[in-house]
């Protein structure tokens, strides 16, 4: 059993406060991913979590001890780093056993464990080989072999795809995803891919500036975020934000557009607001999945469109702002063509416009 | 590219010309050298030059070692075993104290990190010979004067801020990570350091103990200074004793010259293996 968990944990370099006391209680068997731009903190706490930056302020538990002044070694966690960090002058199996070697744990067991290590992660073939002779891929995986031989309690991973192609980067997100699956262990993975964080997390934490911004399941943070930078953080392509005065109960717009407020949302006339919707929420008259009946019907000119296939992405200029819609159909659509859009009005998503903060 | 489409093959001749006749004037010197440790005294100054020996002896090498009746017996033996201890002892502490200067410059942040290395390499600027009447007259005082130990610790002072240059370099080419997976892996810091990012580092370590060897071993100007007796004469200050007031022992010298080269080429020879460079590569990325 083991549940991390994190108490005001603040880390400091000299005077400069990079994350401003973080509270996180992590389940066991949980799948935890940080996400967040690069600079938000979110591979400190992780380091801080491994034992391998010291925490400034703040207590670190890992089970039900408190890990803060134990070194990596001592806690029983596995880590799998972005650059992989595999040993360059040990073969596979040797790289894969290196724990377990270090640890004086018997050859037969020592064997045993790579050797279902190398099973659940197919590297059977590659076990005498040198990292310099992997492929990326598979370079990944023995990282992640290495990480999961030792039976840790918690498995760390520090952006581990981001040095794969798209491709690879898509195969080894189910890899990670089944390994969970079949390790049940806690997880505690950063990214800064919201695709990534979306799809394997149980639970997502979101950072900015050395704070947790929101943590939720995926659906939760995509449905609610609580603020303008969660709302187009979480999502692809990003939600829509456009600046609105609340004029007569409806947001008006730049351009004179009135779109009506729901009616449980709490606003002031005059007030500041953005105004957000996803882009899966406004498509053209007849390609959209929300029925036509909650909707309100804008006509816009198509400023781009990028077909993908199964659907279209569309730029339009709304509001003095451009915004992408997406449209279901594979149909082909002229630059510059005029089009009815319909946007869906129970999905939309009102924001102070000060604070950015969810009304 | 368009360079190497233009180099025709009479160029590449033309190169190739140069190249040997560059190499053959950079060898002379020394390929005369071991040539008249194997010829008699009467054909060094013979006019014509004669350059490959008519007669070859190694009768230079017997008076070397006192075996022949004539002349000297001069105790090489002895030189050599100063020669050997002073500069393996030199390498061997230059290469433990650079590697752990290196490994610090490389890895950690202190105060004054950047002042302190550049007064290290600045201290490379200075030439040892200039040092040598102050050092001469701090030994003098201190006893250190014809001993082994005092050669030893001024080879150490110019050998060690050189290792650590050479071996921060190699260090700073180790990924941090490697350190840190061995650590979470559950290493120490030091058996990470023994276990992954030394054997990593062992050509840089490598070329450091040639480089500090070889500074020790030919240095003759220092040595010639300090030493006086067999107690701590190295070889090439042994050389000086081939000249005499009026005359120069040219094959005799030779002799022991072909004697300073031949360890000099083994080791480089033996270390020369590990001098693989990008034995990191495939570890990250």
């Amino acid at each position: 059993m083991a549940q991390v968990s994190l108490n005001k944990v603040r880390k400091r370099y000299g005077t400069l406060e990079t994350v401003h006391g973080i509270d996180l209680e992590i389940a066991h068997n949980e799948f935890v991913v940080l996400v967040g731009p690069s600079g938000c903190g979110k591979s400190t706490t992780l380091r801080m979590i491994a034992g391998l930056e010291n925490v400034s302020d703040g207590t670190i538990v890992i089970g039900d001890r408190v890990v803060n002044d134990l070194p990596p070694r001592d806690r029983n966690i596995s880590m799998v780093f972005q650059s992989y960090a595999l040993y360059p002058h040990m073969s596979v199996r040797d790289n894969l056993g290196f724990g377990l070697k270090i640890a004086n744990t018997p050859d037969a067991e020592i064997n045993a464990r790579v050797a279902d290590a190398a099973e659940i992660l197919g590297l059977g073939p590659y076990l005498d080989r040198l990292p310099a002779n992997l492929s990326g891929g598979q370079r990944q995986r023995v990282a992640m072999g290495r990480a999961i031989v030792r039976h840790p309690d918690v498995y760390l991973f520090d952006e581990p795809l981001s040095n794969l192609d798209a491709k690879l980067r898509g195969q080894m997100r189910v890899e990670i995803k089944r390994l969970h699956q079949r390790v049940k262990t806690t997880v505690i993975y950063v990214t800064h891919d919201q695709v990534e964080a979306m799809t394997l997390a149980d639970r997502i934490v979101i950072m900015r500036d050395g704070h947790i911004e929101q943590m939720g399941s995926p659906i939760e943070v995509f449905e609610k975020p609580v603020n303008t930078f969660v709302a187009s953080f979480i999502g692809s392509p990003p939600m829509n934000l456009l600046d609105a005065v609340v004029t007569d109960g409806k947001a008006r717009l730049s351009d004179g557009l009135e779109i009506p407020i729901p009616v449980s949302t709490s606003v002031s006339e005059g007030q500041q607001i953005v105004l957000g919707f996803r882009p899966d929420n406004f498509a053209p008259q007849g390609h959209s999945l929300h029925s036509d009946a909650n909707a309100l019907s804008v006509k816009c000119t198509v400023n781009i469109a990028e077909p993908l296939g199964t659907e279209t992405i569309l730029i339009v200029t709304l509001g003095g702002k451009e915004v992408q819609g997406k449209m279901l159909d594979p149909r082909t659509v002229a630059t510059n063509e005029l089009m009815d859009f319909t946007l869906d009005l129970t999905k939309l998503h009102v924001f102070e416009s000060l604070t950015g903060r969810r009304i | 590219m368009i360079a190497t489409q233009l180099e025709t093959s009479w160029q590449r001749w033309l190169i190739r010309i140069a190249v040997f006749l560059a190499m053959l004037t950079l060898t002379v010197p020394g390929v005369w050298v071991v040539l008249t440790a194997f010829r008699p005294n009467i054909e060094v100054m013979a006019r014509p030059a004669i350059w490959i020996p008519q007669d070859w002896t190694l009768d230079n090498f017997r008076r070397l070692f006192g075996f022949s009746s004539a002349q000297q017996g001069l105790p090489v033996a002895r030189y050599f075993l100063n020669s050997l201890v002073i500069s393996l002892t030199s390498t061997v502490v230059a290469v433990l104290i650079g590697m752990a200067g290196g490994y610090a410059f490389a890895r950690y942040r202190f105060k004054g990190k950047a002042t302190l290395f550049l007064a290290f390499m600045l201290s490379r600027t200075v030439p040892g010979v200039a040092l040598s009447l102050p050092l001469f007259i701090i030994w003098a005082r201190l006893g250190l004067i014809d001993t082994s130990v005092g050669l030893i610790i001024v080879y150490l002072a110019i050998n060690i801020p050189f290792t650590i240059w050479l071996t921060d370099g190699f260090f700073r080419q180790i990924p941090v990570d490697l350190s840190e997976a061995a650590q979470i892996d559950g290493c120490t810091a030091w058996q990470a350091f023994w276990k992954v990012e030394f054997p990593l580092a062992r050509s840089g370590l490598a070329s450091a103990a040639i480089f500090a060897f070889l500074t020790s071993w030919n240095e003759y100007a220092l040595a010639s200074q300090l030493t006086r007796t067999t107690a701590s004469k190295t070889m090439p200050v042994g050389l000086m004793d081939f000249t005499a007031q009026f005359t120069v022992d040219w094959t005799g010298m030779s002799a022991m010259a072909v004697l300073i080269i031949i360890p000099a080429l083994v080791l480089t020879f033996i270390v020369q293996k590990h001098l693989i460079a990008g034995l990191t590569f495939g570890g990250v990325k």
